[in-house]
């Protein structure tokens, strides 16, 4: 078979082989059938065991969550079913919260999507481009211009996550060892910000008036609206102090808002 | 033939060694760190590679590109990546393996062997190419361990990897512990296969550790180098005189001090050498 196969084809039938262990191409190679079979498994290891690795650096938690048996699981069936689309292996996963939606599975455990979304969200502030970020001199000198400046918005590595569910309890109960305490109720609605001041991540709960304010800002309104949109949703809302506590949390930038990820 | 700079013998950074190498700058003369852990935005690892940059010589050693893949389909994209980073880092040493990785729609993430015909060498000269074309300099391509051979094979890899150097004017950086997996799982002569190279000098050699299992020999860079692969590295020594050499962990991954420790090893080795054939010529 090998002698009449080109050179693409043997890399196609090679590929479908690591996907399906039905598929083994034994014959494309020199020597036993059966010690190439078992050979060639070890190549299908490895994938598992990248497919693996990856989603464990992603998703600590939900493996916490779920188990280590079952997360592997998980991984070989999002892996074979998923895949791969890039060369760098820390962007594998970014679609297992969609994927975990449609798995039988986890049915009992409606919130693991939700949870796998707000890892991925961590997992991409850190890595996140480094951006300076904003000081209260800094505001100072751009004076009153800085209320309608479009360029003041969230820095890198700042996000903000919602979900009906208590998974920001979840995970910050997993960000020690032991345990911290568990929410008692997984029902609960989670609004936070992402936040990546140095290179560790962190996160917090926002209350309404800041998250409408917050929410503004990331989608590119300037900073009068934005405050604006904070008092909208309570009147009792600073918008004084909520901006020196954002200068002092270091979580503005001013950049041109087409670079802004 | 190009010539690459002489950096000594060197250490593969990993992310579990970033404290030890920030706190103590570990008496290495040179890192080598995969290329891929870099491609993020921002964050920890390019962090710690800024601070690190001013007292160590770097090598940026790909595991992603597919060189080999039939498909183009992520091949340029990652290129351009690499380039960046490239750009930003100007590291001493670029490398990639004579390897494929990807078919339409899927990237393995693997270091996949290559069918060794003049069809693959074909697609390999054309890639390598390119990729130094967006480089701007050269880069050195690594024979890789493997546990199959294809029967479609015409050429040993070490010949592909002379054809390939000889035509892109590409480097050879020589693993010389996967030249024993090979000799071992396919009884292919790891001392044959350095007289491929005849006439060429390779840029870099790596060093590891492997692990005999009952199917296969797996290169899995877990251990300590063994005294088969001492004793080929100096043969390598004897044969190509002293070449920037890099010890390789990544499995199990032990104290920075044992690393240091097997690449002092191999510093200790090619001074013998060196000491020796310069007595010998004088």
């Amino acid at each position: 078979m090998a002698e009449c196969v080109g050179e693409e084809a043997l890399l196609d039938l090679f590929g479908e082989g690591l996907l399906n262990p039905r598929l083994t191409p034994a014959d494309l190679f020199t020597g036993d059938l059966d010690r190439n079979a078992r050979r060639f498994a070890l190549y299908r290891g490895n994938l598992t065991a990248n497919w693996e690795r990856s989603l464990v650096n992603a998703y600590p938690v939900l493996q916490q969550m779920v188990g280590d048996e079952f997360f592997a699981g998980l991984a070989r069936d999002y892996g074979r079913q998923v895949g791969s689309a890039s060369g760098d292996l820390n962007e594998f996963g970014g679609a297992l919260a969609d994927f975990l939606t449609d798995f039988p599975p986890i049915a009992p455990y409606p919130y693991l999507p939700d949870l796998a979304r707000l890892e991925w969200a961590v997992h991409r502030a850190y890595y996140a481009a480094e951006e300076t970020p904003l000081s209260a001199e800094d505001l100072a000198l751009l004076g009153a211009d800085a209320l309608e400046d479009d360029r003041i918005g969230l820095r890198s590595g700042y996000a903000l996550f919602a979900a009906p569910w208590a998974v920001d309890a979840l995970w910050q109960a997993h960000q020690t060892n032991p345990l911290g305490p568990l929410p008692n109720e997984m029902s609960a609605p989670c609004h936070v910000l992402i936040s990546r001041p140095s290179w560790r991540v962190t996160i917090r709960s926002v209350l309404a008036a800041e998250w409408a304010a917050l929410a503004s800002l990331s989608a590119g309104q300037p900073l009068a609206a934005a405050l604006e949109a904070g008092f909208d949703a309570d009147s009792h809302f600073d918008p004084g102090a909520t901006v020196q506590a954002w200068l002092g949390a270091g979580l503005l930038s001013h950049s041109d808002p087409r670079n802004r990820s | 033939m190009t010539t690459f700079p002489s950096l000594g013998f060197g250490v593969g950074l990993r992310a579990p060694h970033y404290r030890d190498f920030l706190q103590e700058r570990p008496p290495v003369d040179w890192l080598e760190v995969h290329s891929e852990n870099y491609f993020g935005d921002g964050g920890r690892d390019l962090q710690v590679l800024e601070r690190l940059r001013a007292d160590y010589p770097l090598s940026f050693h790909g595991v992603g590109l597919g060189l080999g893949s039939a498909t183009d389909e992520f091949f340029r994209a990652h290129l351009d990546r690499l380039a960046a980073l490239v750009e930003r880092f100007a590291p001493a040493l670029v490398s990639e393996h004579l390897c494929w990785a990807a078919i339409p729609g899927r990237h393995f993430n693997d270091l996949l062997p290559l069918p060794l015909t003049r069809a693959a060498l074909a697609r390999m000269i054309e890639r390598v190419d390119q990729a130094q074309d967006v480089l701007r300099r050269p880069i050195l391509v690594e024979n890789v361990s493997t546990h199959l051979r294809f029967r479609a094979d015409t050429l040993e890899e070490t010949e592909f990897l002379a054809h390939l150097a000889r035509r892109t004017g590409c480097g050879i950086l020589l693993d010389v512990n996967n030249l024993y997996v090979n000799e071992c799982n396919h009884g292919e002569d790891a001392r044959q296969a350095m007289e491929a190279l005849t006439g060429l000098v390779p840029g870099e050699i790596h060093l590891a550790g492997h692990l005999i299992t009952p199917d296969s020999v797996v290169d899995h860079h877990g251990d300590r180098v063994a005294p088969a692969v001492w004793s080929l590295y100096e043969e390598a020594v004897r044969r190509f005189g002293p070449v920037s050499t890099l010890i390789e962990w990544d499995t199990d991954l032990p104290a920075p001090s044992v690393l240091i420790d097997e690449a002092e090893r191999a510093r200790r080795l090619a001074q013998q050498i060196g000491t020796q054939e310069a007595v010998s010529h004088g």
